[in-house]
C-alpha cells in the first residue's frame, strides 16, 4: 500500500511538473552569442568594439556612420544632429541638434549636454577611453577640451565646434555618444567608473538596460521614446556571454542563440549547408603579421641584435614564407594575402601596384646568399661570421591560427636554412612583453581603426605611434604619416596613401602575412543584419524576425 | 573541578585547530598576493592600445595602486582586508564584494547540491552492491571506476551534451534557466532549473561518486571482517540491521577526512563546468580575473574559496575530535 501511494505521488508530481513547462517564446527575442565579456556599458569606460556598439545602442550620438561599398570609405549621416554645416576650410562645423530628442526626465536634448559630455571623455580625472585622442581639438595642457575656444553656443538647440586650424577634421571627431548632464553632473568625475548611472536609466537610444548579470548576460528592452524606436523594432535583445566556441557553437545550432561572430572556417561550410543560417563574412578589418625587431638599438632581451635590420633580409623572410597555403589550409579561403596595411575594403585609396610578395624559396635563398648568409659548414643551416641565423618567435598561446602559422612559419624558414624556436607565451604575458619591445620576432595581429589611421602604427616616434612595435623608422613614411594629419585635397590625400603603401611593402617592416575574414553565423529568422567593415552589431534597430 | 578542566582543555584544543586554520589562510592569501605581483602580466594592459593616448596607461595603473611598492600594496591590502574591504574590480569596475555576492551563492548551491549527490548516489550503489553481492553492477564498477575517476570533466560535459543535448535533446545546452524564467509559474520555475542543472550536475559529481564508492566500499570490507561484525552476525542479529546500524557508521568516519579535499575538487570542478554550461558561479568568474590579470578580484575569489574549503576542513576536524578517540587521546598527550 505504501509502495502504491509513493508511486503514485510521484507520478502526479511528474505530470504536474511536465504539464507546466512551457515552450519558450522567442518571437521578439533576439540573442546574440559573445565571446567575451561585457565590462561596463558605460560609453565613457567602453574599450571593445562590442562593448562600444551595445552602449550606442543605449546612447545615441551625433552623428552615425556606415560603409559605402562603391567608394571604399565610410559615410557618415546624422543622428542627434538634425543638420550639420561645416565651413569652407573645415576647421568650424554648425550644428543644429533634432528637436525631437527627449531624456527619460523628459527635458530635451541640448548643446548643454553635448558640450558636457565631450568635457567628460576629455576629462583626466575620468579616465574615459578617448582621453588624449581629440587631436583636431583647442586642448587645455592636461589634454581636456579648451571648451571656450571650442564650442559656441548659438541656442539651446544649435552650436559650432571650432576645430585647430588646417586639420583633416571629419564626422569621426563628434561622434561619440552623448550623456545626459543632469545625471552625470551629479556623480564625482573620479567616481565616475564605479557609478551604475547607465544602468538606472535611459538615454536617447532605442534601447534600455532591463536586466545585466555580470559574466552571464545583459538584457536590452526595446524604448518607446527614441527617434529609432518603432513598431517593427525587435522588444528584446539578449547578450549572451559564451566563452567557450564548442558551446557557442552547439547553441547556435541549437537554436539558443541567432547570431554569432568568429565562426572558425571549418565549420563555415557546415553551417551553411544547413540552410538554417545565413553566413556573412565581416572582411578586411583584422590581419595577422610576423613582427621583426627592425631597429636592433632597441632590442632589450636578445644578444644576437641586428639580424632584421636590413630590409632584403625581411624580404627574404616574407619569399620564404608560403603564406597562401595558411589562407588556404587553415583559413580555408576566408582570408586574403596582404601586401600592405592598408585593407583592400579602403578601395578608393588602394594602391593596386602593390602586390603581396610571391613565396619564392630559391629567391629567398639568393637573398640570404648575397646577404652573406651561407650554409658553410653544410649542417642545413645558415651562418655568418660563425653566427647561425636563428631566432625565437614568441606567439600567443591558445590562439589555433597563430600555432598553426608558427608551426608552417618554421617548417618554412627551416627550408631556407633558418632556424626557429618556438615560444607560445600566455596572452596577457606575451602582450606585455610585445609592447616593452622585448622580442626579437613575434607573431600578432592588429585590427584597423576606421577612418583609416597610420600613424599610432608605423610613425617613428614611439610618443605617436604606439603600435610601432618592430621600431620601423623610414624619413618620407613620417613626412607622409604627418601630412596625413592636415586638411589637403582628397586626390593629394590618396596620392600619399599610395605612397606609403609602396615604401611600407619595399621595407616589410613586418611580414605581412594575411587579411582575416570575421565569419557571422545569423538565424535565418532574423533579418535586416548588416554586417560591415564597420560593424556586426550596429543599427539592431532594424533587425527583424521572420 | 574536573568536569572545568576537561571543558578547558577541550576548549584549548578547538581554539588550537581554530588558530592553525587562521594561520594557514592567512598564508594562502598572501602567498597569492604575492604569486600575483611576481607573476608576469599587466592589468592594465587593454590600455596599452595605438587606440588610446599612452598618457591613460600610466593614469590607470595609478589609479589601480600599481604604481606603489609591492610592500605598500601588501600593507594596504591586509588594512583594508581587516576593514572588510576587497577593493573595486579593475575589470567591473564594482566593488569585489558586490561580484563575489553575486556569484558565490550559486556555486555554493551547485556544489553542495554536487556533494550531496555524490553521497547519496554513492550511498545508493553501496546498498544496491551489498543487497547483491557479485552482481553485474559491482563487477563493472570495480573495473571501470578508475576509468570513470580519471575522465577529464571538460570531456564528460561535452559527451553529455552531444549525447543528451544536441543528438536527444532532452536537456538544455547551457545557462542556469530559460530565457523567459520571470514568466513561469512556480512549477515551471522548478522544472526549468532542474532541466538546466541536470547535466551540469552529473558532469561535477561524477568523479566524486567514484571518490566515495571506492571509499566506502574498502572500509565496508574492512569493517566487516572485524570481530565483533562477525561476532554479532555469529549471535544470529539481521545482517540488514547489522550493515545499516554497525557497519555503515564504523565506515562512514574515514569518509569525514576527505569532505574538505573533496570541496576543494568540487570548487575546481566548478570552474570548468561553470564555463561549460555558461552557469553564473564564482568558478567562471575565477577564470576570467585570472585571464585578465583582475588581482583584487583574484583575491576575493581566493578567499571566498578558501574560507569555504578551511572551514568544511574545520568542521571535519571537529567531528573528527568529538569522535575519534585516537585523535582526542593524541591531543591529550600534547
Amino acid at each position: 500500500m505504501k509502495v502504491i501511494l509513493n508511486n503514485l505521488l510521484c507520478t502526479c508530481l511528474i505530470l504536474v511538473i511536465c504539464l507546466s513547462c512551457s515552450k519558450e517564446d522567442k518571437s521578439d527575442l533576439v540573442v546574440v552569442g559573445l565571446e567575451n565579456e561585457i565590462q561596463t556599458l558605460n560609453p565613457l569606460y567602453t574599450m571593445s568594439e562590442v562593448e562600444a556598439n551595445i552602449s550606442e545602442l543605449l546612447f545615441l550620438g551625433l552623428v552615425g556612420h556606415d560603409w559605402d561599398y562603391e567608394k571604399g570609405e565610410p559615410t557618415s549621416f546624422p543622428v542627434l544632429a538634425s543638420s550639420i554645416v561645416w565651413n569652407n576650410d573645415s576647421s568650424s562645423v554648425l550644428i543644429s541638434l533634432r528637436n525631437d530628442v527627449k531624456w527619460e526626465n523628459g527635458k530635451n536634448l541640448t548643446a548643454d549636454d553635448v558640450i558636457f559630455s565631450f568635457d567628460l571623455y576629455s576629462d583626466k580625472s575620468v579616465q574615459s577611453r578617448f582621453y588624449g585622442t581629440f587631436y583636431n581639438y583647442y586642448l587645455n595642457k592636461d589634454l581636456s577640451i579648451d571648451l571656450k575656444k571650442t564650442f559656441e553656443i548659438i541656442n539651446p538647440q544649435k552650436f559650432r565646434i571650432n576645430f585647430l586650424p588646417h586639420r583633416n577634421t571629419s564626422c569621426y571627431d563628434f561622434d561619440f555618444p552623448i550623456l545626459p548632464k543632469y545625471l552625470f553632473e551629479k556623480v564625482h568625475r573620479s567616481d565616475l567608473a564605479l557609478s551604475d548611472t547607465i544602468s538606472i536609466t535611459s538615454g536617447t537610444g532605442p534601447y534600455k538596460i532591463k536586466e545585466w548579470k555580470k559574466n552571464q548576460y545583459v538584457k536590452l528592452i526595446a524604448t518607446s521614446k527614441s527617434i529609432y524606436s518603432s513598431a517593427t523594432q525587435i522588444k528584446e535583445l539578449i547578450f549572451k556571454i559564451i566563452p567557450d566556441y564548442t558551446s557557442r557553437l552547439y547553441q547556435l545550432k541549437n537554436n539558443n542563440i541567432d547570431l554569432t561572430e568568429f565562426i572558425k572556417p571549418e565549420d563555415v561550410e557546415n553551417l551553411a549547408s544547413q540552410g538554417k543560417f545565413v553566413l556573412k563574412q565581416r572582411t578586411g578589418r583584422e590581419y595577422d603579421y610576423l613582427g621583426l625587431r627592425t631597429n636592433s638599438a632597441e632590442t632589450k632581451n636578445s644578444a644576437k641584435t641586428g639580424l632584421f635590420d636590413s630590409p632584403r633580409i625581411r624580404k627574404a623572410i616574407s619569399m620564404a614564407i608560403n603564406r597562401e597555403s595558411i589562407v588556404q589550409e587553415h583559413l580555408r579561403n576566408k582570408g586574403s594575402l596582404m601586401s600592405n596595411p592598408v585593407a583592400p575594403i579602403f578601395s578608393s585609396v588602394q594602391n593596386k601596384n602593390v602586390n603581396p610578395l610571391p613565396f619564392d624559396l630559391n629567391e629567398a635563398k639568393l637573398i640570404l646568399n648575397s646577404e652573406g648568409w651561407n650554409d658553410s659548414n653544410n649542417d642545413g643551416y645558415l651562418d655568418k661570421n660563425g653566427n647561425m641565423f636563428s631566432f625565437a618567435l614568441n606567439f600567443p598561446s591558445g590562439n589555433p591560427l597563430r600555432e598553426y602559422t608558427a608551426i608552417r612559419i618554421q617548417n618554412n624558414l627551416k627550408a631556407a636554412g633558418i632556424k626557429v624556436e618556438l615560444k607560445g607565451l600566455e596572452p596577457t604575458v606575451f602582450f606585455e612583453k610585445m609592447f616593452n619591445k622585448q622580442f626579437e620576432a613575434w607573431l600578432a595581429g592588429w585590427s584597423i581603426p576606421v577612418p583609416l589611421n597610420l600613424k599610432p602604427y608605423w610613425h617613428s616616434d614611439p610618443k605617436l605611434a604606439p603600435g610601432n612595435i618592430s621600431s620601423y623608422k623610414n624619413k618620407r613614411a613620417d613626412e607622409i604619416l604627418n601630412l596625413l594629419d592636415s586638411r589637403l585635397p582628397n586626390n593629394v590625400r590618396t596620392t600619399l596613401i599610395k605612397e606609403f603603401q609602396k615604401i611600407i611593402s619595399e621595407d616589410q617592416p613586418v611580414v605581412f602575412l594575411f587579411w582575416i575574414d570575421n565569419s557571422v553565423a545569423i538565424n535565418s529568422r532574423l533579418r535586416n543584419v548588416k554586417v560591415t567593415p564597420l560593424a556586426t552589431i550596429q543599427k539592431c534597430w532594424e533587425w527583424e524576425i521572420n | 573541578m574536573g568536569n572545568k578542566l576537561r571543558l578547558k582543555k577541550k576548549w584549548i584544543e578547538i581554539l588550537s585547530i581554530f588558530f592553525s586554520y587562521v594561520l594557514t589562510f592567512w598564508l594562502l592569501i598572501s602567498m597569492i598576493f604575492i604569486l600575483l605581483r611576481l607573476s608576469p602580466g599587466d592589468p592594465a594592459l587593454k590600455y596599452l592600445s595605438p587606440q588610446l593616448n599612452s598618457h591613460l596607461y600610466d593614469y590607470v595603473k595609478s589609479s589601480y595602486g600599481l604604481d606603489k611598492s609591492v610592500f605598500e600594496q601588501y600593507y594596504l591590502f591586509i588594512y583594508n582586508l581587516f576593514r572588510g574591504d576587497f577593493g573595486i574590480s579593475y575589470n567591473y569596475r564594482v566593488p569585489v564584494s558586490t561580484m563575489l555576492m553575486e556569484t558565490a551563492p550559486f556555486t555554493i548551491s551547485f556544489s553542495l547540491v554536487s556533494f550531496l549527490m555524490q553521497v547519496a548516489i554513492s550511498m545508493w550503489i553501496i546498498f544496491y552492491v551489498h543487497k547483491h553481492k557479485g552482481n553485474w553492477l559491482e563487477k563493472s564498477l570495480n573495473k571501470i571506476s578508475l576509468f570513470l575517476y580519471s575522465l577529464p570533466t571538460m570531456t564528460v560535459g561535452l559527451a553529455l551534451i552531444f549525447i543528451f543535448s544536441l543528438q536527444l535533446g532532452l536537456f538544455p545546452l547551457a545557462d542556469v534557466h530559460s530565457t523567459n524564467f520571470e514568466e513561469l509559474n512556480i512549477f515551471q520555475k522548478l522544472f526549468d532549473l532542474v532541466k538546466h542543472l541536470t547535466l551540469p550536475i552529473i558532469t561535477l559529481s561524477l568523479p566524486g561518486i567514484i571518490i566515495f564508492y571506492n571509499y566506502l566500499h574498502g572500509n565496508i570490507e574492512a569493517t566487516e571482517k572485524k570481530s565483533f561484525i562477525k561476532f554479532m552476525i555469529a549471535n544470529g542479529f539481521d545482517k540488514n540491521i547489522v550493515f545499516k546500524k554497525h557497519v555503515i557508521p564504523n565506515s562512514i568516519n574515514p569518509l569525514i577526512s576527505i569532505l574538505g579535499t573533496e570541496l576543494g575538487i568540487l570548487l575546481g570542478g566548478a570552474v570548468i563546468t561553470e564555463t561549460l554550461f555558461g552557469l553564473p558561479g564564482l568558478g567562471r568568474l575565477t577564470v576570467t580575473a585570472i585571464l585578465t590579470r583582475d588581482y583584487p578580484l583574484i583575491i576575493g575569489c581566493v578567499f571566498f574559496s578558501g574560507v569555504f574549503v578551511l572551514a568544511a576542513n574545520f568542521l571535519a576536524d571537529l567531528y573528527k575530535l568529538k569522535h575519534d578517540i585516537q585523535l582526542r587521546e593524541n591531543f591529550k598527550n600534547l
